[in-house]
């Protein structure tokens, strides 16, 4: 089947720019700082200290020397050691990524949930008050600051409604879930503590809206936007003409055709809700791998920035892959 | 004379655009009868389109809007009728194929699920049935192995056998009526005449009207019972197909046909119609032809000129037949 | 060849009276101008009608309520957060224009050559581009910043690179397109160099798409230095810059809301201008609707 020599050409193209993203990092991370070692030891670190970190890292040594250190290190998972607690960064890492994936998760459902939707009303009520109406939303979406909006929400919600809890994934007094996953909501179910879930729900609420409001504006409008290209198509005039209802126009042969668009930027904004997360975490406290990183720029913790850096790009390239093959098996144009 | 199928009776219709208003047609009158292939015929431009989506209420609104007249099918109006109602008339007493087979299909869904999903619809059987009657449908219009082509995808189709699928489609729910809004002006000369000659085939074989829209004379000629000559909006000379061809009235008609290129013309200059077709927006006063006309007298500019019988169901709107004395009346208004 | 140059520009000009003729009708282009002329207004006259001066402190004063005295209020220092918001506008602009100004040149040069000499140069920058692409912006622009340095014109760098692909990739389109023309042919024809035909005809033909896509980025440009000084990486207190101010601000949110209220309100303007203005160019500009 054509669609397997397409996903393969994918994970060949693929490669090339796996290897560019880690070039790219350690030429961020070992070439452009004045003084790499003393980056990765840190400002106050002695000068002794210094010395020994460039030799036992290699720092010494000629560049492309280095970038072969570098990229061996990272098949044996070594991300570099932490400046801040001396841990292995991919430790770390792994600690604060269930947080990060729960937001992401809960971030996209919502986009999802209330984007498509909305879209989709916008579109066949176009230019009626819904249509304007979610058009200035979606100026506003793509024009927000996200650490000022969560902000805002904190004021409304936390501050002056106290509806919501301000920060954290848990209240304070709760002890967290057992670890099956590391997501507080699934967690908390398989345990059976309802009292827990709801409180870990009331938390994730705020930080997840903030996180997806930006991506929620973007995904109203494209499928907006493709929704009507593909209902202006000739197929919906035959569809009509044949006498189809037309919920069944939009739903069934619309629908499939827009979603081809909406799927790859939704993919996409996967990606960029993990460097949005950065910002959110941080307003929200949400011990996640944003949070960790933007604590790292405060201690000026390099290996842990360049380690966290790594780890998310590769993972957005991931999701773009995912988000090709998916495409395939959306449009039989490129499978057949 | 042949019972009436479709009746239209003064149909106006226009486009509202930031340009300005467009008189796409304006106070048409047609008739089909049963069993009869009717040609409309005119310039791109003239409202020939217009007038086919007209009859199933397809006018995107906005910005067009069925500004006025009725359109009698099975006595009752089209143009009031529920919405209910409509979709019951489309696709299954009247049917619609359209000029571009690229993009009529559903790229995303496979051909068969979309012929069986407008049987299933009107005809309330299950799937399996619906499916035998689309092979028989495919059989029909002569298409090579149906059971492959209905695990097709749209893009796996030659256009000749795009436009042979919709031919299936529409006419598996035996409608008293097919519109063939330019079936073939996108396709080969070669599936031209294939697809062509399956049409009349079809069509003569059950008794279904056809409103047949062209540009092309020749394939009219061939095809056509009788025949309609529309321009800038309005239908300027009805006749039965012979006496079209052999004794065109209507100077545009005439125009028209003097402007087919014949092998033994002795000229060495193509005859052409002087002037362009009009703007829709401020089309001219009176009679629309009448900036190109070579007949034209005085009343064309001011009077629309009324249809009027010239021979054996032969109708033109011309005031070179009719009492073009008559002063201003109702129709200065336009 | 001096007489096609000459036409060329003409045509050109005629385009661009046109184009502005067109969008004074548009609601919303005329909406985001208004809000970017002001904006402007007030970066380029802070220092002169700003009612006091940004970074003088004033303890008695400080952390006290919007008032007449004070319209926005005052900062932790006793600052007066009016004035360091309307310099924060001179920052943010100025950092707007020079990353603009930066990755659409280096940009616009990089995909013009990419385009115009096709096959392998082309695919490699290309990859390239894609490489530097594959990060998600601001984790991108926020490592190259913590490696050079904390501070403003690092973090104008660091914005400038992750913005240079953008531009790379449509001009790189466009130079696909356009140097199949006969023009292009015609200057090769008459002795012209690789260099002097990208810079005279292929960059010139790419300019109306250019000013679209900066337009559009000039926003992202804000949103990302700001949060870049947010999390601690660009412009450092004292600096009245507006994502500084609102990190410092986040410690007194809840008694004090409009510290840093403000300047995220002065953000979200600033960029719903220049996003509004960038999507009615861009729909004006669209071929289908010019006539």
């Amino acid at each position: 089947m054509r669609i397997f020599s397409y996903i393969l050409k994918r994970l060949v193209y693929l490669i090339p720019v796996l290897i560019g993203v880690t070039l790219l990092v350690f030429v961020i991370s070992h070439a452009i700082p004045g003084d790499p070692a003393r980056m990765m030891a840190g400002q106050k670190a002695s000068r002794e200290a210094v010395e020994n970190l460039r030799r036992s890292l290699g720092l010494d040594r000629p560049l492309p020397e280095q970038y072969v250190h570098f990229l061996t290190g990272l098949f044996k998972g070594d991300l570099g050691t932490s400046i801040r607690n001396q841990r292995p960064v991919l430790d770390d890492i792994k600690d604060f990524f269930p947080a990060t994936l729960e937001l992401t998760l809960m971030s996209m459902v919502l986009c999802i949930a209330v984007g498509l939707p909305l879209g989709i009303i916008s579109a066949v009520r176009r230019n009626r008050p819904v249509d304007h109406i979610s058009r200035v939303f979606s100026v506003f979406g793509v024009s927000m600051p996200v650490f000022w909006l969560g902000l805002m929400l904190l004021l409304l919600f936390y501050r002056n409604l106290g509806w919501l809890p301000g920060s954290g994934r848990l209240d304070v007094a709760m002890d967290p879930p057992v670890h099956v996953t590391g997501l507080y909501l699934i967690d908390t179910l398989l345990e059976g503590s309802w009292g827990k879930f709801g409180n870990a729900f009331l938390h994730i609420i705020l930080p997840a809206f903030c996180l997806s409001y930006v991506y929620l504006a973007i995904i109203t409008r494209i499928v907006r936007s493709s929704m009507i290209s593909v209902m202006g198509q000739d197929y919906i005039t035959t569809a009509r003409a044949n006498g189809l209802a037309e919920s069944v126009i939009i739903l069934k042969h619309s629908l499939k055709n827009s979603l081809i668009p909406t799927v790859t930027i939704t993919g996409l904004s996967i990606g960029e809700l993990l460097g949005g997360a950065i910002l959110t975490e941080t307003i929200f406290n949400w011990p996640g791998m944003g949070k960790y990183v933007v604590d790292s720029v405060n201690f000026l913790d390099f290996p842990a920035i360049m380690g966290f850096t790594l780890v998310v790009s590769f993972a957005y390239v991931m999701i773009n892959l995912l988000v090709d093959v998916l495409y395939a098996f959306l449009d039989p144009q490129i499978r057949y | 004379m042949a019972e009436t199928l479709l009746d239209i009776k003064e149909l106006s219709v226009r486009f509202f655009t930031y340009q300005g208003v467009v008189r796409a047609l304006e106070k048409v009158d047609l008739t089909i009868s049963k069993g009869e292939i009717l040609g409309l015929v005119g310039e791109t431009g003239c409202g020939k389109s217009v007038l086919a989506r007209s009859i199933l209420r397809l006018i995107a609104d906005p910005p067009g809007k069925i500004w006025n007249g009725e359109i009698f099918f099975k006595g009752e109006d089209l143009l009031t009728t529920s919405n209910r109602r409509l979709r019951h008339v489309r696709g299954n007493e009247i049917s619609m194929i359209f000029q571009e087979p690229m993009s009529s299909l559903n790229p995303v869904f496979r051909v068969g699920n979309q012929m069986q999903e407008v049987v299933m619809l009107h005809q309330r059987v299950e799937s399996a049935e619906a499916r035998e009657i689309c092979i028989d449908m495919l059989n029909q219009v002569k298409m090579p192995d149906p059971e492959g082509v209905l695990t097709k995808y749209p893009h796996e189709l030659s256009g000749g056998m795009r436009q042979r699928v919709m031919i299936a489609m529409e006419l598996s729910c035996r409608p008293d009526l097919l519109i063939a809004d330019e079936p073939t002006t996108a396709l080969d000369v070669t599936v031209q005449a294939q697809v062509l000659t399956i049409l009349e085939e079809l069509t003569r074989q059950r008794g279904v009207s056809v409103l047949f829209i062209s540009h092309d004379l020749g394939v009219i000629a061939q095809l056509c019972d009788r025949v309609a000559v529309m321009y800038a909006g309005r239908i300027v000379e009805v006749a039965p197909v012979r006496n079209l061809f052999s004794g065109p009235r209507h100077p545009y008609t005439q125009g028209l046909l003097k402007a087919i290129p014949r092998v033994d013309d002795e000229r060495d200059t193509l005859s052409v119609i002087a002037g362009v077709v009009p703007g829709l927006i401020r089309p001219p006063e009176g009679c629309r032809f009448h900036p190109r006309c070579d007949a034209v007298m005085n009343a064309c500019d001011r009077v629309v000129p009324r249809r009027v019988e010239v021979g054996l169901g032969h109708q033109v709107a011309c005031h070179l037949y009719n009492d073009s004395s008559e002063k201003c009346d109702a129709d200065t208004r336009h | 060849m001096l007489n096609s140059i000459k036409k060329e520009h003409e045509w050109q000009i005629r385009e661009f009276l046109f184009t502005l003729r067109l969008l004074s009708k548009n609601p919303s282009a005329v909406a985001g101008f208004v809000i970017i002329a002001t904006m402007v207004f007030i970066a380029v006259t802070a220092p002169y009608i700003a009612p006091y001066d940004p970074i003088k402190i004033s303890l008695r004063e400080r952390l006290s309520a919007p008032s007449i005295v004070h319209i926005f209020g005052t900062d932790e220092m006793g600052r007066d957060i009016l004035s360091r918001v309307m310099h924060g506008a001179r920052i943010s602009l100025r950092i707007g224009v020079l990353v603009i100004a930066i990755a659409g040149g280096l940009g616009a040069v990089i995909g013009a050559v990419a385009g115009y000499l096709g096959k392998q140069a082309d695919n490699i920058i290309m990859r390239v581009m894609d490489v530097i692409l594959s990060f998600p912006p601001l984790v991108l622009a926020m490592a190259l910043a913590a490696a050079l340095g904390p501070n403003l014109n690092n973090a104008i760098l660091a914005v400038a690179f992750v913005m240079i692909p953008k531009f790379a990739r449509m001009v790189r389109g466009e130079a696909l397109a356009v140097k199949e023309k006969q023009f292009i042919a015609a200057a090769r024809a008459s002795g012209a160099g690789s260099m002097w035909i990208i810079l005279h005809h292929i960059i010139p033909n790419c300019f109306s798409s250019v000013i679209i896509l900066s337009t559009l980025l000039l926003g992202e440009t804000i949103l990302i230095a700001a949060s870049l000084s947010f999390i601690g990486l660009g412009a450092q207190p004292p600096t009245p810059e507006w994502g500084a101010m609102i990190s410092v601000g986040r410690k007194f949110l809840m008694d004090q809301w409009w510290y840093p209220t403000f300047p995220g309100l002065f953000i979200l303007v600033t960029v719903i201008g220049f996003n509004i203005l960038g999507d009615a160019l861009r729909d004006i500009l669209d071929p289908r609707i010019r006539r």
